[in-house]
């Protein structure tokens, strides 16, 4: 690139460009560079200029192409996105998005998890811009991107399909993006050469989809999405058609990949263990809502919600009242007439509430062992039904006439508990939980 | 034994009076409407020497060129339509399309007369509008235009069926890496979806080669093709030998271009 200096331009209306390269002005006379600037390498930069470019016509669609090559020899700094009050409604009446808002940082995995038609692959098509929303707006790095089209938008996608163009081959796959963006022919072969080579997959480039596994043409469209360096990657389910073992490593690739490039990814999945896995934040979608934002860990330890209590993960949930204090600083709470200690809450004495008990959290015993006396909840119960998993076993114990516990033992764990005792239905055994093990969850 | 009746039906009505036309197409003619068994090609070299004939031929080709030019032209958008479409529009958009093949050929081809004649429907219309009258009627372009009609129904149906196993997301995808409507058609439909316009294309121009009736009312007696022309052969001149070489003619034309069409999709599917 020639020689830059930098600079600031404004464009009125509180639109300003900062960094742009020399050879950009030397398309328009017009656009000197003390109205320029130079070196358009920021996200934002991009959107205003491209956005101030397609208010100017046609005259400007050259250069805007010249600038996007540009970006792209250097490196794509990551977007944050934001979706502001979004909204969209379908024809036959389903609520695929309803005031949905979302911040998501530069850098980030942000997984949308929940069960179909949740609305997560609307929202992930409003982001790529294959979908308009019927109210609110998408925001790239402060930039209004609501009514750019999805070939505008500069965002890498995912698709469960894979989606490769099945009469080229891997490397005219690859290349399309930049070709789309008038990159040099040397430069495209010195980029897809580089970036086979980041998934694994050098010396395939001659090679047709169909001559692939499926495994292979996912990394294909890796390649293909990270290859224009976009400001965002979006993955709609892209491990769904694999198998779990090949699920497991993709899942680690895209991870890996991600974070070294550091890409703003949204990750679309109806699975949970794999959101929990791969995501720096999650959203648990109900309805066209945010039903919670957070961490593995926060969605996963506190749910906010009955409904994404049940969606991630095993739940045993009890709904009762809530009584008086406990001298440990815990609460009582009544189920059936089961006397439980649960964990602290604001909530008045005799208010109904629903609690969540993981089923690892729960110890079994054997009904003589006096470890058992260490827990607060700790009641004598019997075996309805035992499966044993390899690593665990789940059990199904009855704790009261309608109260059925699922427990999730460590195989291990159970044989020293219980001194190789293999649980069988019908046996007597003592269960026992912590008062912090179990969770309320507020009402809504 | 369950291909049997189908084997008969096909011989008694199909390859029996094929291989009868095949004979007669080497008899000699007698004038007067009598023909003497014999084993000459005095039909086919008439016809290939009488430039007459050979521009009826290139007529009926043109036509069924353009017919198959313009019906894919005007058939593609639909057939994306309605490869796209969902459920309920789908289904009315079909029927819509089938509508013309729901109507009697000399219904529809008299429609057209009204439409297309010098006093008519079309002209009317240019003429309030202060333009001036076009000829269509009795004009090739009357023709290709009425017979597109029909034909186009053909082609869409075939271009539905390639055009909808060509997943949504290879548009989307090519859209997200920076294609723009016309970069999607021309670099991934239209590439994937080239069987079908050939298979589609095909279709409709050997349909449209050997039309009869649309052709005899529409274009007249100025627009000759072979199906008219054969026709008069056998009726007006009652030279039997030679409409069956004509028709031998016809037939080999498509025959070839069958054959050379299906090894095309062939090479093309095997690269």
């Amino acid at each position: 690139m020639p020689d830059t200096a930098r600079g600031k331009l404004d464009l009125g209306n509180g639109v300003s460009i900062g960094n742009l390269t020399q050879w950009q002005t030397s398309l328009d006379p017009s656009l000197t560079p003390e109205r320029l600037g130079l070196g358009a390498r920021t996200q934002s930069d991009r959107s205003r200029l491209s956005r101030w470019f397609s208010k100017q016509g046609n005259g400007y669609n050259t250069l805007r192409r010249r600038l996007r090559q540009g970006v792209h020899e250097g490196s794509a700094v990551p977007a944050d996105i934001e979706l502001r009050r979004i909204s969209k409604r379908y024809g036959t009446g389903v609520v695929a998005a309803d005031e949905f808002s979302l911040r998501i940082l530069p850098g980030e995995l942000i997984s949308l998890l929940g069960p179909s038609g949740c609305g997560k692959t609307t929202m992930l098509r409003i982001i790529a811009g294959f979908v308009m929303p019927d109210a609110g707006s998408v925001l790239f790095s402060d930039a209004d991107v609501t009514d750019a089209p999805a070939n505008r938008r500069d965002v890498g996608m995912l698709f469960q399909s894979y989606a490769l163009f099945p009469h080229m081959t891997v490397e005219a796959n690859i290349a399309y993006g930049l070709r789309m963006r008038g990159v040099t022919k040397p430069e495209i072969r010195r980029r897809v050469e580089q970036v086979l080579e980041q998934v694994r997959l050098d010396g395939m480039g001659q090679r047709y989809p169909r001559q692939l596994s499926g495994g292979q043409q996912q990394r294909v469209a890796l390649a293909r999405a990270i290859i224009i360096r976009p400001s965002a990657l979006l993955l709609d389910e892209p491990l769904s058609n694999l198998d779990a073992n090949l699920r497991h490593e993709m899942r680690a690739e895209i991870r890996q990949i991600q974070q070294r490039l550091g890409i703003t990814t949204i990750f679309v999945t109806h699975d949970q263990e794999e959101a929990l896995t791969i995501s720096d934040r999650i959203v648990v979608m109900n309805r066209g809502r945010a039903e919670q934002i957070g961490s593995p860990v926060d969605i996963y330890r506190t749910p906010k919600s009955l409904f994404v209590a049940q969606f991630i993960g095993e739940a045993n949930i009890f709904r009762g009242s809530i009584l008086g204090r406990t001298e440990r600083g815990t609460r009582s709470f009544a189920l059936d007439d089961l006397r439980l200690e649960v964990e602290n809450t604001a909530a008045p004495d005799g208010s109904t509430a629903a609690i969540l008990v993981r089923p690892e959290s729960v110890h079994v015993f054997a009904p003589e062992d006096s470890r058992g006396e260490a827990y607060p909840n700790r009641f004598p119960a019997t075996i309805e039904a035992a499966f044993y998993l390899g690593p665990s076993v789940s059990l199904r114990i009855r704790i009261a006439r309608n109260v059925l516990l699922h427990v999730t033992q460590p195989a291990e764990s159970l044989g020293s508990t219980l001194s190789s005792y293999v649980p069988r239905q019908g046996d007597a055994v003592m269960v026992a939980w912590q008062a912090t093990a179990s969770r309320l969850i507020p009402s809504s | 034994m369950l291909l049997l009746p189908g084997l008969a039906l096909l011989f008694g009505v199909f390859l029996a009076p094929l291989g009868i036309t095949l004979r007669y197409s080497f008899n000699r003619f007698v004038p007067g409407g009598l023909q003497e068994p014999a084993f000459v090609l005095d039909n086919y070299v008439r016809f290939i020497l009488d430039p007459y004939y050979a521009a009826v031929l290139l007529r009926t080709l043109a036509i069924g060129a353009g017919v198959a030019l313009v019906a894919l032209l005007l058939g593609y958008p639909l057939a994306y339509a309605v490869a796209r479409s969902r459920s309920r529009w789908r289904a009315l958009l079909i029927a819509a399309t089938l509508i013309p093949l729901m109507t009697s050929v000399v219904v529809r081809s008299y429609g057209w007369t009204i439409l297309l004649s010098n006093s008519g429907v079309i002209n009317g219309a240019l003429a309030s509008l202060g333009l001036p009258r076009v000829k269509l009627l009795y004009t090739m372009t009357g023709v290709v235009l009425s017979l597109t009609q029909v034909m186009m129904p053909f082609l869409v149906l075939t271009l539905v069926g390639v055009l909808q196993n060509i997943s949504r997301d290879l548009e989307d995808a090519a859209r997200g890496l920076g294609a723009g409507r016309w970069r999607v058609f021309r670099d991934i439909l239209l590439p994937l979806s080239l069987p079908g316009i050939a298979a589609g294309s095909f279709l409709v121009f050997a349909l449209t080669i050997s039309a009869f009736a649309t052709p005899r009312l529409v274009g007249g007696a100025s627009v000759e093709v072979m199906a008219t022309m054969i026709y008069d052969q056998v009726l007006s001149a009652l030279n039997w030998p030679f409409a069956s070489a004509t028709s031998i003619i016809l037939l080999a034309i498509v025959l070839v271009l069958t054959i050379v069409e299906g090894r095309m999709l062939r090479t093309r599917s095997a690269a």
